[in-house]
């Protein structure tokens, strides 16, 4: 047990027991309206799309959730909004970084840049992402909340704690209310579906492509020895595997095992997570079809085509061997593709590629990976007047690509903190590190496909998208809330963690694998599964 | 010198030396990384044991834009005034528990057992920070933790062990209890005082986790929770996420190397100054209890 997980297991089951007292005091005292807790007798609206139209595209997807690419920066932005937002608002919000710290708001002129684009005073305070869960357990049970949560699920009890604490924001924006927030608009409805519980809108969406982890590989090295880039079936990527291994030389043809599992189960047409099917859910790890591709990594293994340390190793040490080429092959990030050309740029001939997931044994029946959800953020209860001033600031921090705002945003003071090449912003070495502000873990814009100066990236990662979106099912857990995921959810996953890894060590045989999906059922994996199938008939 | 003594002597010095670089291998190989250029690391795929073109690069982005250099101040500051008060505190408890007959000296000392055993837990604690009004200031890091009950206990069994004649011979001269403390306990404590100072130093120096509990302003934040976020965070992709260019960041390996170097060398610096009370106080009580 890690230390993160067994900080989640106690600090959330204390806070459960330490912070109940206080929400039932809370919620009697103010009786919030329709509360939705578990009925479904009135169907969601969700919030009405409406594009901003801040820009006109280079390529325009097809499909539904499609990103937009821009192979440049909109000249001569538009102002979205008259200055200031609001009137002198001060705001508090708690959220997460996965950036290194920045200078604070009275160093930071960027940041001060904004408040005074806005009119209000936002003041963050944030954790780094790892350690996220322990500051929210602490400062919900502590009872002095920001007007802004991030919140992440799982997270115990969270439509009894959402009621106690924070707003209900259906009114204000679902249908046609929200067309008062014109970015909050823009958001794509399936963002939207994260901030859903039982039934009602709960917060606003920090809105991510639904496109999950991408196989990557050099393109160039594979090349070289003639092998293919995309192969057609799993007997062409073990040969890959096979033939991009060399043991003397320290190379080996990649260091993602543990990710290899999920992509091979998503080529025999299985999705990542839950599944459901008239009524009843399934959870991935149940399929033969997992236990297939656990066996099939398991197998890839013990023929030593992987680098030996790729289970205990870290992002930054597998993105390094991709580099220089010994592993070529990586599992990762889909947004990381530029960040991969861009490392490659010093070592002679590099290409990168990613490979389309393929049916298992030919054909296109296959699935891709979903991208995990990144919560939502709640605002503390308030008055209806304070509610619609704070969703007037989380608008303008929505403002979308395109818009003079944005740029405000993320790039900040033109001459200050970011100079234009063309009618791209670049960051100076100031920028960079104060725009580093976590205002896009709060809300944000749905960001397109946009890559400064490297219209190849953009125009891959935008044909990469096209052919994979409609390759990916959508969660059918969204806005379903099951007890025992929260309680129990982490521990779960341990077992099935502890479990896969054994078998890809070789420490038991894949035999067993079915005892480990046992455990998982009877220590609560049924128990969750009902509770899901009892959601979604409630809600009809 | 006879022949098998010297074969002795010769695979004693073998086995030593193979120690001595097993240990300083990894910190030869975190200082050279945090000087080595992208390009070595890349071809090296991860840690680089010298680097070719020495560059202070690294040390430059992160002690550029303020926040590390504060963080360390922060950090200093933390360490000395808690250290400083952690030991008045301990040395006040340790004595008046190692004098028989002090006022309520059983359930004091009882009390002080029981927080070797059981812990409070994470969010009774934050209750009772916020409760007293600690929530974003420098007290929270240190007020909750002044005292480690280990540490009292190791104080009192090495003050138990000086000669009862001593103090009785002082206090018939006339001497008050805490003339007593001043004059003679503690200049005969100064190894034990030594090591558990130091036991509190590093314990300050290395708390991040009450920091990122108790202090909403990252501007006080103190160096270990700014390492961290360097390190442990520090999925290069993370950095996309937020439309970021990589071109812009520095390469990330000898980044967290150089502000792990930043973080260890001033408890490195203390350490030798320490060292040789460290043996004789690490001792202390081993046999007493």
């Amino acid at each position: 047990m890690d230390r993160r997980t067994f900080l989640r297991a106690a600090g959330l089951s204390t806070l459960a027991v330490a912070a109940g007292t206080g929400f039932t005091a809370c919620s009697s005292r103010n009786d919030a309206g329709p509360t939705g807790s578990g009925s479904g007798s009135t169907t969601l609206v969700l919030p009405t799309y409406r594009d901003a139209g801040a820009a006109a595209a280079d390529l325009v997807g097809a499909h539904e959730g499609s990103l937009p690419g821009f192979f440049a920066y909109p000249a001569n932005p538009s102002r979205m909004y008259e200055r200031p937002v609001v009137d002198d608002l001060e705001i508090t919000a708690l959220t997460y970084s996965f950036s290194p710290v920045v200078p604070g708001l009275s160093e930071n002129e960027m940041w001060q840049n904004i408040n005074e684009t806005i009119g209000a005073k936002i003041d963050i305070s944030y954790t780094p992402d790892a350690d996220y869960d322990s500051r929210f357990a602490t400062t919900i049970a502590g009872g002095d909340i920001p007007d802004l949560v991030a919140i992440r699920p799982p997270v115990q009890e969270l439509p009894a704690m959402l009621e106690a604490a924070f707003a209900d924001l259906t009114d204000h924006l679902s249908g046609d209310a929200i067309l008062d927030y014109p970015s909050l608009a823009a958001i794509p409805t399936a963002a939207w579906r994260k901030a859903v519980v039982q039934g009602r809108i709960w917060g606003l969406p920090v809105p991510r492509p639904p496109i999950g982890p991408a196989f990557f590989v050099r393109k160039d090295l594979l090349e070289q020895r003639g092998l293919p880039v995309q192969p057609r079936n799993f007997d062409e990527l073990a040969d890959t595997f096979r033939a991009l291994t060399d043991a003397r030389s320290n190379t080996y043809a990649s260091a993602s095992v543990i990710e290899l599992v999920g992509f091979l189960a998503n080529t025999l047409n299985v999705s990542n997570g839950w599944s459901e099917e008239g009524g009843s859910f399934t959870y991935w790890v149940e399929t033969d079809e997992y236990e297939q591709a656990l066996a099939e990594t398991t197998g890839l293994v013990e023929e030593g085509v992987f680098h030996p340390d790729s289970i205990a190793t870290q992002n930054t040490q597998r993105n390094e061997w991709f580099t220089n080429g010994s592993a070529p092959m990586i599992i990762a990030g889909w947004g990381g593709w530029h960040s991969f050309v861009n490392w490659g740029k010093e070592v002679a001939g590099h290409e990168v590629a990613a490979i389309i997931p393929f049916g298992h044994d030919g054909g296109e029946e296959a699935k891709h990976a979903l991208a995990e959800s990144s919560g939502f953020t709640a605002l503390r209860k308030a008055d209806p007047e304070r509610i619609d001033q704070i969703l007037r600031v989380a608008d303008w921090l929505a403002s979308p690509f395109g818009t003079q705002d944005y740029l405000t945003r993320k790039f900040g003071i033109e001459g200050v903190t970011y100079d234009l090449a063309g009618s791209d912003p670049v960051s100076n070495e100031r920028g960079s590190n104060l725009r580093l502000v976590p205002f896009a873990y709060l809300t944000d814009c749905m960001g397109p496909i946009y890559q400064a100066g490297d219209q190849a990236v953009v125009q891959a990662r935008f044909d990469y998208q096209e052919q994979v979106l409609p390759m990916i099912d959508p969660d059918p857990t969204d806005g379903l809330y099951a007890p025992a995921q929260s309680a129990k959810g982490a521990q779960l996953e341990k077992i099935l963690e502890d479990g896969r890894n054994d078998v890809l060590a070789g420490r038991r045989p894949v035999s067993q694998w079915a005892d480990v999906v046992d455990e998982w059922r009877s220590r609560g994996g049924d128990e969750i599964r009902q509770q899901y199938e009892d959601a979604l008939d409630a809600a009809g | 010198m006879g022949e098998p003594l010297r074969m002795g002597m010769a695979a004693r010095a073998v086995v030593l030396t193979v120690c001595c670089v097993l240990v300083l291998l990894p910190f030869v190989a975190v200082v050279s990384t945090s000087l080595a250029g992208q390009n070595q690391i890349t071809s090296a795929g991860g840690f680089v044991l010298w680097p070719d073109d020495p560059s202070l690069g690294s040390y430059q982005a992160v002690l550029s834009g303020g926040v590390v250099t504060r963080a360390m101040i922060v950090s200093i500051g933390i360490t000395v005034v808690g250290t400083l008060g952690s030991l008045a505190a301990t040395i006040g408890l340790a004595y008046s528990l190692s004098r028989p007959g002090s006022l309520l000296h059983k359930p004091i000392l009882l009390a002080t057992l029981f927080t070797l055993f059981f812990n409070p837990g994470i969010i009774p604690m934050y209750l009772i920070v916020r409760q007293l009004g600690m929530i974003d200031t420098y007290a929270a890091l240190i007020l909750p933790v002044l005292i480690n009950g280990f540490n009292v206990i190791v104080m009192r069994a090495f003050f138990l062990e000086i000669p009862q004649e001593l103090l009785e011979s002082a206090r018939i001269d006339g001497a008050s209890e805490l003339k007593i403390l001043m004059t003679i306990v503690l200049p005969l404590s100064k190894a034990v005082m030594a090591v558990i100072g130091l036991f509190y130093a590093v314990m300050y120096w290395n708390a991040f986790f009450t920091a990122l509990l108790y202090l909403n302003s990252t501007e006080k934040w103190p160096l270990q929770l700014i390492v961290r976020t360097f390190v442990v965070n520090q999925t290069p992709l993370a950095a996309d996420d937020l439309a970021l260019s990589s071109n812009e960041m520095p390469p990330q390996l000898s980044i967290q190397m150089a502000i792990l170097v930043l973080a260890i060398i001033p408890i490195l610096l203390v350490y030798p100054f320490l060292q040789r009370h460290f043996t004789k106080g690490l001792l202390v009580g081993a046999v007493k209890g």
